[in-house]
């Protein structure tokens, strides 16, 4: 019985680091990810001068930004009704789970912007919000590079420390 | 969903029906900083119950217009105006953009004006025997702005096309035909052509070239270029029918900009587009 509950205990361990090491390669995933459809959306509206909501279509389609396009299909028939600025904030706050309350903010933000101006001041709101999102990007790759595996091994390390000390 | 239930969508949600109630409205304007009036056969009425209006309701007023995409609406912003489905047309004013001399958009919106068109097929019935008396002839309709001269020429186009007259539209601010989606969304005939959004001097090229038009038709001779395109087309063999802002016959040749069109004696009729008593009153005249 003891055996099996260190088992568990080291097996546990493993997991826990497991997890941090995941949610940070997925915030980091998230991060890219959001980066490249700001990148994409700022073309399609001062490059070709897309309507709005087709730029957003094309440029949130990536799997990660899944959940981000479902709210705004869901939400996207009230416009008009509904400023564009609220239904984007109620889209961003929805979706972006893994991102700190500042980067949220800062994407939340752009939504004043975005539809009610010209092409050339929603360009720059997206690239303010671009130079944060990417230094935050660059900060937290270099974190998950180096510490990715770091976290499982303390991980499976707490857990067999534990593990021996029951026993 | 009619025209006037359009233009109240594009005003603050609590605007909306004070502004659908008022049912002979003509223009919806908002001006930063006074309440919401309407104008009615010239006279400007306060939208009961709305509050003051704010800039940033302006803004909201594009964003609605233009389903959140008003950088889709720059080339006709630099002209001062969106036109929406139904051929409702927002005047906007505000700081405008310069650079190099050209204007390049607007910025801190500080009015609108939402017109909001409707066809009225009775409004040709006086002078349609006067300006066809004898086969069409070059004609101009003359009013001061807000006078009812599109309705007119919207309703004359369709009299003539479904007479069998071969029209070419320049239909440049979409408030004449207001096309959407490929279609014409007020009756303009059955034998009428429409070229929407180029400016008129081109679209009166590529109608000639292309649709081999009886009469050209192009609502509000504004500017020298608009001139241009109506001597240009003179030129080539077809009747004139258009639009310019003018009080009276008078006004129309004194004018410089229509210097040109009267000393080449461009068009042979006028329909002259005045208020009596409240009402419309329109009448023919021979400019020969």
């Amino acid at each position: 019985m003891k055996y099996i509950g260190a088992a568990l205990i080291f097996t546990s361990g493993i997991f826990a680091g497991a997890y941090r090491a995941v949610t940070m390669r997925r915030r980091v995933k998230k991060l890219y990810a959001v980066i490249t459809a700001l990148k994409i959306l700022e073309s399609e509206i001062c490059q070709r001068l897309t309507p709005l909501q087709a730029a957003i279509a094309t440029a949130f389609s990536t799997p990660e930004l899944r959940r981000f396009m479902e709210k705004f299909d869901a939400l996207s028939p009230q416009i008009g009704e509904t400023g564009f600025s609220d239904i984007w904030r109620s889209c961003c706050n929805q979706s972006f789970a893994e991102l700190t309350g500042e980067e949220l903010t800062c994407i939340t933000a752009i939504g004043r912007s975005l539809g009610r101006y010209d092409a050339a001041a929603q360009g720059q709101a997206i690239d303010g919000c671009l130079r944060q999102i990417e230094s935050a990007y660059a900060a937290e790759s270099a974190v998950c590079t180096a510490y990715c595996r770091t976290s499982l091994g303390i991980g499976a390390s707490l857990g067999a420390m534990l593990s021996i000390v029951l026993l | 969903m009619d025209n006037l239930d359009r233009a109240a969508f594009l005003l603050p949600p609590d605007m909306r029906s004070a502004a659908a109630a008022a049912a002979d409205a003509e223009e919806f304007r908002l001006r930063t900083g006074f309440r919401p009036t309407f104008l009615c056969r010239g006279t400007e009425t306060v939208l009961p119950g709305c509050r003051t209006v704010l800039a940033d309701d302006l803004d909201g007023v594009l964003e609605r217009a233009t389903a959140a995409s008003v950088h889709t609406a720059q080339s006709s912003i630099k002209n001062g105006f969106v036109t929406v489905a139904g051929g409702i047309r927002i005047g906007i004013c505000g700081s405008v953009i310069a650079s190099d001399g050209r204007i390049m958009g607007m910025k801190r919106l500080s009015g609108a004006a939402i017109r909001i068109p409707r066809e009225v097929r009775s409004c040709a019935d006086s002078t349609y025997g006067a300006v066809t008396d004898g086969g069409f002839k070059s004609t101009v309709i003359i009013s001061p702005p807000g006078g009812g001269k599109t309705t007119y020429l919207r309703e004359l186009i369709r009299r003539l096309s479904d007479n069998g007259m071969r029209i070419g539209l320049a239909d440049e601010c979409g408030e004449v035909a207001a096309v959407w989606d490929g279609m014409a969304q007020f009756s303009v005939g059955r034998c009428t052509d429409v070229m929407t959004d180029a400016p008129k001097g081109a679209a009166t090229v590529m109608l000639l070239r292309s649709m081999n038009p009886s009469i050209l038709a192009m609502d509000e001779i504004t500017a020298p270029e608009d001139t241009g395109a109506a001597l240009e087309a003179v030129g080539c063999g077809v009747e004139l029918l258009c639009t310019a802002h003018a009080g009276s016959v008078e006004d129309f040749r004194a004018r410089p900009l229509y210097g040109q069109l009267v000393r080449g004696g461009v068009f042979k009729r006028a329909v002259i587009i005045g208020f009596r008593h409240g009402r419309r009153v329109y009448s023919a005249e021979d400019l020969q």
